[in-house]
C-alpha cells in the first residue's frame, strides 16, 4: 500500500465535504476513459461500470495516496478486471451450456456519437473494432487516454517499442479502412 | 493527411460515453465502507464479525477438516483404548519439558502374561548317526509355544502361537 495508509484513514477520502478528494479529481478525469478501456473486453456499458468500479476501488483501495503518475497502473487494474470478468462470464456460460449467449455484444457502441456525424462515427469505430484486441488498446489509451508510450508500456506491462510498433500498425490499418470513405467525401 | 492530422479527426469524432449517474456513488460507497462486499465475504475481519457469525463460519469453512480429524480421534481411541479417569494425562508441554523414554511415551502398554509350550509330536529317526560319544539317533519334538500379553488398564489380550521343533541326539545305548 503506497505510504502504508488505509483508504479507511485516509482523510483526503474520508472528507466527503471535501469535493476535490483525490479519488473524485480521478474520477472525474479518467470515468469516461476507463470506461472506454474496459468496452475493449466487455459485453455492455453496465459491465465496464462493474468492471471500472471494482478496478477503481481496487486501485484507491491499495494507493490512497496516489497521484496522476500513477494513474497508468489503474488503467492496468482495469484491464485486469475486465480479463478477469469476462474469464468468469466464459465459464459461467460453458457451465450453463448456453451457446447462444456471447460475451461480447458488438451492437453496443463504444462511444458517443454527435448526431450530425453518427454515420461517419460509425464507421470509424467499426474499423476501430476490426483491429486486433493488442492494437486496439494502445489505440484506445493512446488517443482516448492520452497516455504516452512509455505510460501505455507501463499500463500494458509491454516495451514502449511493442507499444509504438503496435499504434504505427493500428494507425496504419485505420487509413486503410477508412480511405474509401475518405475519398468519397471528397 | 498527417498523423497528427488524423489522429486529431479520430479525436474529434468518437468521444469516450460519459459514465452512469450512480456510478460515482457506488465507488464512493465501495470505497468508504469496504468492509461491505457481499461478494467476498472473506474480506470482513474477523474482529469486525459477531461471535455467532464467527463460529458459523469456522463451522462452514473447517467443519469437514474437524469431522475428519474427530474420526481420527475415535479410531486411535478404539484401538489404543480410551484412558482411565485416574491415569495422569500428559500434556503437550509436560511432554516437551520433560522428553521421557520411548517405551513411557506409549499409550497403552501391554504386560507379558505367560508363555506355554505344548508338545505336538515326537519323530524318531531311523537312521543311527556317528557322533564322539557313540551312535546316536535324531528325535524330533514338535511344540506349540504360547505367548500372551494383556493390557490390565482396558483388559485387551493378545495371544500368539509360534510353531517350534527341537531336534535332540539320544545315544542307541540309552534305548
Amino acid at each position: 500500500m503506497l505510504g502504508g495508509v488505509s483508504p479507511i484513514e485516509d482523510p483526503r477520502l474520508m472528507n466527503e465535504s471535501d469535493a476535490e478528494t483525490p479519488w473524485k479529481i480521478c474520477y472525474r478525469e479518467l470515468a469516461p476513459k476507463l470506461l472506454l478501456f474496459a468496452r475493449q473486453w466487455v459485453a455492455s456499458p453496465a459491465d465496464a461500470e462493474d468492471v471500472v468500479q471494482a478496478a477503481f476501488v481496487k486501485f484507491w483501495q491499495h494507493q490512497p495516496m496516489a497521484q496522476p503518475e500513477h494513474y497508468p497502473l489503474l488503467y492496468s487494474t482495469v484491464r485486469t478486471c475486465a480479463l478477469d470478468f469476462r474469464r468468469s462470464c466464459e465459464r459461467r456460460i460453458r457451465r450453463e451450456a448456453n451457446p447462444d449467449a456471447g460475451v461480447v455484444r458488438e451492437d453496443t457502441p463504444f462511444f458517443d456519437y454527435a448526431v450530425e456525424q453518427r454515420e461517419e462515427a460509425a464507421l470509424v469505430e467499426l474499423a476501430l473494432r476490426e483491429l486486433p484486441v493488442e492494437q486496439r488498446e494502445v489505440v484506445v489509451l493512446r488517443l482516448w487516454g492520452g497516455l504516452t508510450f512509455a505510460e501505455i508500456a507501463t499500463a500494458l506491462d509491454q516495451s514502449i517499442n511493442t507499444i509504438s510498433s503496435r499504434y504505427r500498425y493500428a494507425l496504419q490499418a485505420l487509413r486503410r479502412d477508412l480511405k474509401p470513405y475518405s475519398n468519397e467525401r471528397r | 493527411m498527417n498523423d497528427a492530422e488524423f489522429e486529431k479527426n479520430l479525436r474529434q469524432l468518437l468521444r469516450p460515453a460519459e459514465p452512469s449517474a450512480d456510478l460515482e456513488a457506488r465507488i464512493r460507497h465501495d470505497l468508504l465502507a469496504p468492509d461491505i462486499q457481499p461478494e467476498k465475504p472473506a474480506a470482513v475481519p474477523f474482529a469486525a464479525a459477531s461471535l455467532p457469525a464467527l463460529l458459523l463460519r469456522l463451522l462452514r469453512d473447517f467443519g469437514w477438516a474437524c469431522a475428519g480429524g474427530a474420526a481420527v480421534l475415535v479410531v486411535l481411541a478404539l484401538v489404543h483404548g480410551w484412558p482411565r479417569p485416574g491415569s495422569e494425562p500428559m500434556t503437550a508441554t509436560a511432554a516437551a519439558t520433560n522428553p521421557a523414554p520411548a517405551e513411557a511415551a506409549q499409550p497403552a502398554a501391554f504386560e507379558h502374561d505367560e508363555t506355554t509350550h505344548d508338545l505336538v509330536s515326537t519323530e524318531g529317526s531311523d537312521e543311527v548317526i556317528e557322533t564322539d560319544e557313540g551312535p546316536a539317533r535324531e528325535v524330533r519334538y514338535s511344540y506349540v509355544e504360547r505367548h500372551a500379553w494383556s493390557n490390565p488398564q482396558t483388559g485387551a489380550r493378545v495371544v500368539l502361537e509360534v510353531p517350534r521343533e527341537d531336534v535332540y541326539l539320544v545315544p542307541v545305548s540309552l534305548q
